[in-house]
């Protein structure tokens, strides 16, 4: 069971990240700035266990998009600014997420005879 | 609701020092901190309000996170330390807080992140901290239909 655990968790990840992909492309400003950076720095990572269970985070190694979720004073702009992109994402995608967790548990339990 | 924990948070006493109302000269804002607002100041968002629980129970019970932002723009050592110190007295305001006055509502967890220093364009001597509580609330104006 935790082998389809883990499976479901990393398959519940990528409707996440596509959101979050999806949300990034259009920047945090005007859109004239967009260089793809930030999209191509989203990141899933390893499947690991925690106090409650298994986990896997989907994140970023882009520190600018954290100030961008959080809120920064922007020193181009003049002026406090916070623009979220990832926990929108989230909650948009969490369906699809909980069905591709389903899908992939189900299927790994039934491929160990379950 | 978001009003009652901003309230808490506000005038609650810790066992020493002055309350965080003071310490942040009131600006404690909901949601967005105004245009030109003074540092030391803070920000209070309720976010992931679902409803939600066992059987009949889902019909009165609410979970959501109260999400606390600290923002300074100064990095110095005493700054700093006055910054996590207001978050200490947020923690102390809310971690085991129970209140019955409009329903009941209890804290039942907390995340707390020191954010990294930032980068450009965020502006590099500013600090901030992102606490995030999570509530369960039965409201009243949700237990009033109870049968």
């Amino acid at each position: 069971m935790d082998d389809a655990a883990q499976k479901g968790l990393l398959a519940a990840a990528y409707p996440v990240s596509n959101a979050v992909k999806k949300n990034l492309r259009g920047g945090y400003t005007s859109g004239d700035f967009v260089t793809g950076q930030s999209v191509n720095h989203v990141t899933i990572g390893q499947v690991f266990q925690d106090a409650v269970g298994w986990a896997i985070k989907v994140g970023t190694d882009l520190l600018y998009n954290l100030f961008w979720e959080l809120g920064h004073n922007n020193i181009y702009l003049r002026k406090f600014v916070r623009v979220e992109k990832w926990r929108p994402a989230l909650l948009d995608s969490r369906f699809e997420s909980m069905q591709a967790f389903n899908r992939v548990y189900g299927q790994t339990l039934k491929a160990h005879g379950f | 609701m978001s009003s009652l924990i901003q309230n808490r948070v506000l005038t609650f006493t810790p066992l020493s020092g002055s309350t965080l109302g003071t310490r942040l000269g009131g600006r404690l804002y909901k949601d967005w901190p105004p245009e030109n607002a003074a540092f030391p100041n803070g920000t209070i968002r309720i976010i992931n309000r679902i409803t939600g629980g066992r059987g009949q129970e889902a019909q009165y019970r609410e979970t959501f996170s109260a999400e606390f932002m600290l923002y300074d723009n100064s990095r110095a050592a005493a700054r700093a330390s006055a910054l996590e110190d207001m978050g200490d007295l947020i923690d102390a305001a809310l971690m085991q807080w129970s209140d019955g006055s409009s329903g009941l509502a209890f804290s039942a967890g907390r995340q707390r992140d020191t954010l990294p220093p930032p980068v450009d364009p965020a502006d590099r001597q500013s600090n901030s901290i992102r606490i995030v509580y999570d509530f369960t609330v039965y409201p009243v104006y949700l237990t009033q239909y109870t049968t």
